[in-house]
């Protein structure tokens, strides 16, 4: 295990100026990936910021059009919260994440801020349109969650920054979200492949609709090709159109994902249309 | 043996286990549960290559660290170099060569974690590095590298073990052969994946020179026999003992050797009691794992579905190590299970089965819950579920069609006799029934496909060699309570509440009065280790011929109070009295108070040996005095575009004999079930040049929760007259058929056989578009 120093800020303000000054500084904001890598030594010895308990990054609230979320929120606060019940679909798409006790202490920005390609909320935010605040001691900047990645384990966020908020747009009457992910097996694995879609329905048209995917290419992203057929046909048509339509953006690195991608893509599809027919 | 079965009060009853709330409690000692402030740190310095000369061992450096209280390399070693349970060909510390990533270099002890760790870091060693062989197949080539110079076993070259089984003309049937099926089938290496880590505590007293090894471990007095050796002691200065264990499925029979030659070495040295733990990613490494297996299997049959010969070659990756196959006589442990379970629960006239059991770099293969016959029962049963699709029979018929029945003998020429209990055909007619009814499915899709399977199976109980017996001691307490002392581990099995059953059911008192000690060299006799699915059958009928003693030590005691023969003495529950003077009456309590006083001592020793094993040389006999018998089966749901699976159902018939706790039975049931589902879908040690790549929980998956099925379970009990109450057991069994039962629910629902397992979705859907390919061919 590596060695390290932990330090545990009352205040975002202090969090903000532990993390500006300290060097080899790794934000503790839950620890289920972090740890991990303490314990496995991929990553050295550092300086650990405990920012899990700060009462100001940890909330979920109504502002607006939006749903925002506090940088320390955990999965397990947004399951139990009431605002849950603006997402239909999104408790079932949570639990489908990890098990229990991981989501006790897993935090929804601790799961962007890795930049896994396979971030399970990584590539639910993509699908939401969602967008994050991220701050330093100086300031704050908001970033949409499409520009946020760059490759495995990378993406924009400095070294002195921390997510602080997580902005959903809410979703609107007639607009149904749904997640698969296929592991190794039911649960508790990191996916092979997973998708989040966001459909809008005018009847029974796609009126619009975004498709994240996760755990195929080197960073979580979306198809804007198969979103593009879909839009304005019956899905039951769209789906007939992209059924033989492998996604242009996707670089599968094995032919076992490439065989899934297009029925993970139609099932997700399908378990937001049936919500919309009440099931 | 046994009585009416109506008038039971304990047998067969549910009883709650008796370390239920110790456990919910968290309150049972577990090994590392006993670790104090005091105790220096042991660690190893495993091998940095799998396949290699050591050159150098420098650990100058290392010793100069503060803190470090002892390091030993193998010219330090008091006593044998080497050890095993079977054969002694593990170095306790590699001297000149390594031949797999557990062989140790160096054992530190230091003050703490920390600095063993730094010390470890310390030491440098020169390496000459070897080409690395994994697959036996290779290493069976003539021109094949050696693993091992000068094997005390290897009979030629990288081949440790070569066994026949020869039953009437296998080359005759397979002329005469209606039909013919040949495949080839493969099983992976997998780790056990028991909770708890291999630890040890040593503790070394200078003046007596006695050393106390605690450990989780499934065989005290095997250890014992393995370790007195390499610490140069008497046998009787070391005392073994083995907490509760938090799993052991077969690997802790020899990891705990792994562990207590660090602790035990090192406590020796330095004359402080030492803790040793492996890491989790030490235990992937380093112990042992579940024999690979690569199976030829040919099937020879008539038109009309019965089997008449099966020709057979099993090679058994060994790993770098002898473990569990290391005997030299007419027994060879786990080799021999393959041959004798490689035609199922079939009567076969004419077998022909070979097995090789070869060294290879990887970790040494040991036993595991099933020991060889999950292996051989894939591919047996597979080709009985072709040969029904072949002929188009229903699989349960074809299987009713070659089944054994009683007088009909097994491919090792044993008599399958009706007083063993034989349960096949219940087992059978239960899961027809079952796996009638369909499950509810809630998505449907034309990719969507329900399929449905069953396997058989066999297994046969304790172990076929000469030594096999059990002995204990019972002690009674002048208070009435009864303290019965077995050298069975409690590892999650639950035998402790079952010999308690049959103390109270044997000598008609309340089973609160029942205390067990367990599993300590220093307490308890030598019941034999707790493998082989034999605790309850063994260990029961020593305890039933230890309270038989006793009953007639009371009856003894009772007569001198009043003044009788012992004779005259009859008892009825607690009370004791004479027969024709039923006033003369005195509790059993009350002759426990009074006993010694009629110059009684109210203890006894009970042993068991079952009638003598054999096997010869073409692997015909009677290793076992009794079989359990069973079926699986598999109700699924594949998706046959992306392979995933869903387990619906699975339905277990088991005949284990007597179920002497009901509970437990379908505890065993249950777990198994859930293992074997495991081992058939996902669970495959990935070894890639002489390094297991997924050597952790995360990488190596077992089922999760959402993994399980709905599990069905029925006990079926056809006694075993050599049983304790017609018992047989239940420990391994239900895990032999799941593969092949799962195997013939996947070709049920695809229409393509999957030979390999584990089945994963890409071996699936790489199955089917092969098939679509084959099938598109032969359109055009």
């Amino acid at each position: 295990m590596s060695s390290f120093e932990l330090s545990r800020p009352t205040s975002l303000k202090e969090a903000l100026t532990l993390l500006d000054c300290k060097d080899n500084a790794l934000i503790l904001n839950g620890g289920t990936d972090v740890m991990v890598s303490l314990h496995n030594e991929t990553i050295s010895s550092c300086s650990l910021i405990y920012i899990h308990e700060l009462s100001e990054l940890k909330y979920i609230k109504h502002e607006g059009d939006n749903i925002v979320f506090g940088g320390a929120t955990t999965y397990k606060q947004f399951e139990d919260s009431n605002l849950i019940n603006f997402f239909p679909g999104m408790a079932k798409a949570l639990s489908e994440i990890a098990s229990p006790p991981i989501r006790n202490m897993a935090t929804l920005a601790g799961n962007i801020a890795t930049a896994s390609p396979a971030g399970d909320f990584s590539v639910m935010l993509l699908g939401l349109n969602g967008e994050i605040e991220l701050m330093n001691m100086h300031g704050k900047r908001n970033v949409q969650i499409k520009d946020f990645f760059i490759s495995a384990n990378k993406s924009i966020i400095k070294s002195n920054e921390i997510i602080t908020k997580i902005i959903i747009p809410n979703i609107e009457e007639s607009q149904y979200i749904s997640y698969v992910k296929i592991g190794r097996r039911k649960g508790q694995d990191l996916s092979r492949v997973s998708v989040f879609v966001h459909l809008s329905l005018m009847g029974n048209i796609c009126e619009n609709i975004r498709i994240a995917i996760g755990a195929v290419n080197s960073k979580p992203f979306r198809s804007y090709t198969l979103e593009k057929i879909m839009k304005g046909k019956t899905i039951k048509q769209g789906l007939k159109d992209i059924s033989n339509i492998f996604p242009p953006e996707a670089s599968p690195r094995r032919s076992y994902k490439y065989h899934i991608v297009n029925p993970i893509i139609e099932r997700t599809i399908l378990g937001a249309f049936r919500q919309s027919l009440g099931g | 043996m046994g009585k009416d079965p109506n008038i039971y009060h304990y047998i067969g009853n549910r009883i709650p286990r008796t370390d239920a709330l110790s456990k919910a409690l968290g309150t049972a000692k577990y090994t590392a549960d006993l670790k104090t402030k005091n105790m220096l740190i042991g660690k190893a310095l495993f091998t940095k290559y799998p396949h290699a000369y050591i050159k150098n061992i420098d650990v100058s450096r290392a010793n100069r660290i503060p803190g470090v209280a002892a390091i030993i390399t193998a010219k330090d070693l008091p006593g044998s170099k080497t050890y095993g349970v079977f054969a002694a060909d593990k170095p306790v510390l590699a001297e000149n060569k390594v031949r797999y990533m557990g062989d140790p270099i160096a054992f530190v002890a230091a003050i703490d974690e920390k600095t063993a760790i730094q010390a470890l870091s310390m030491i440098t060693v020169d390496y000459e590095i070897l080409p690395v062989i994994n697959d036996p197949r290779e290493a069976m080539k003539e021109n094949s590298i050696l693993i091992h110079k000068n094997h005390p076993c290897a009979i030629h070259k990288n081949i440790m073990l070569e066994m026949n089984l020869t039953k009437g003309d296998a080359e005759k049937a397979f002329r005469d052969a209606e039909i013919i099926i040949e495949n080839d089938y493969k099983t992976p290496m997998i780790e056990h994946a028991y909770l708890e880590p291999d630890c040890c505590i040593a503790e070394y007293e200078l003046g007596s020179k006695s050393l106390v090894i605690t450990a989780p471990q499934q065989a005290v007095y095997s250890s014992l026999g393995a370790l007195a050796t390499v610490f140069n002691l008497p046998q009787g200065n070391i005392r073994v003992i083995s907490p509760f264990l938090g799993g052991g499925f077969g690997g802790k029979e020899d990891s705990c050797l792994d562990v207590a030659v660090i602790a035990g070495l090192l406590a020796m040295k330095t004359d402080k009691p030492v803790y040793v733990e492996l890491s989790a990613e030490e235990v992937f490494r380093i112990t042992g794992k579940r024999h690979p297996a690569y199976i030829h299997h040919r099937l020879a049959a008539t038109k009309h579905g019965k089997i008449t010969g099966i020709d057979v070659q099993i090679i058994l990756d060994k790993g770098a190590y002898a473990s569990m196959s290391g005997l030299r006589s007419s027994a060879h442990a786990l080799t021999q299970r393959t041959i004798m379970y490689a035609g199922s629960v079939y009567s076969i006239p004419n077998a022909s089965v070979k097995a090789f059991s070869v060294f290879t770099n990887n970790p040494y293969s040991t036993a595991m819950r099933g020991f060889g016959a999950p292996q051989v029962h894939f591919a047996m049963e597979g080709q009985v579920d072709e040969l029904a699709t072949i002929l188009n029979v229903n699989p349960i018929e074809i299987r009713r069609i070659n089944m054994l029945n009683a007088g009909d003998k097994t491919i090792f020429g044993q008599e399958i006799k009706e007083s063993m209990g034989i349960g096949i055909s219940e087992c059978l007619t239960l899961v027809e029934q079952e796996l009638k009814k369909d499950s509810l499915i809630q998505q449907t899709n034309n990719s969507i496909q329900r399929g449905k399977g069953i396997a058989a199976f066999m297994y046969g109980i304790g172990m076929p060699i000469a030594s096999e017996g059990a002995l204990c001691y019972i002690n009674i307490l002048p208070d009435g309570s009864v303290h019965a002392a077995v050298s069975t581990s409690e590892m999650g099995q639950g035998s402790n509440t079952v010999y308690a059953q049959i103390i109270a059911e044997t000598l008609h008192v309340d089973i609160n009065r029942i205390y067990i000690s367990y599993s300590d060299t220093y307490i308890t006799p030598n019941s034999g280790p707790t493998v082989a699915s034999r605790s309850t059958t063994f260990v029961g009928n020593a305890l039933i011929n230890a309270c038989e003693t006793l009953i007639n030590k009371l009856k003894v005691a009772t007569a001198r109070h009043f003044s009788c023969d012992p004779e005259e003495i009859a008892h009825k529950g607690e009370l004791y009295f004479q027969r024709d003077r039923e006033e003369n009456s005195i509790s059993f309590e009350n002759i426990c108070a009074c006993a010694k006083n009629y110059r009684v001592f109210l203890n006894a020793s009970g042993y068991w040996f079952p009638p003598e094993p054999s096997f010869d040389e073409n692997g015909q006999g009677e290793p076992m005095h009794a079989y359990m018998f069973g079926v699986h089966g598999i109700e699924l749901i594949v998706n046959k575009k992306t392979g995933e699976i869903d387990i619906l159902k699975s339905v277990l018939a088991c005949d284990v004999g007597k179920a002497i706790n009901p509970m437990a039975v379908e505890g065993q049931l249950e777990g198994g079930a859930i293992m074997g589902i495991g081992w058939s879908l996902m669970e495959e040690i990935i070894i890639k040049d002489g390094i297991v790549v997924n050597d952790s929980l995360k990488d190596f998956i077992i089922p999760s929760i959402k993994d399980m099925p709905d599990l069905i379970t029925f006990i079926v009990e056809k006694p075993n007259k050599a049983g304790p109450y017609g018992a047989k057991g239940a420990g391994e069994p239900p895990l032999i058929a799941t593969a092949p039962a799962i195997r013939s629910a996947l070709f049920n629902a695809t229409g393509v056989w999957l030979n390999t397992i584990p089945f994963t979705q890409e071996r699936i859907i790489n199955e089917i578009k092969n098939k679509e390919k084959k099938e598109s061919v032969s359109f055009e």
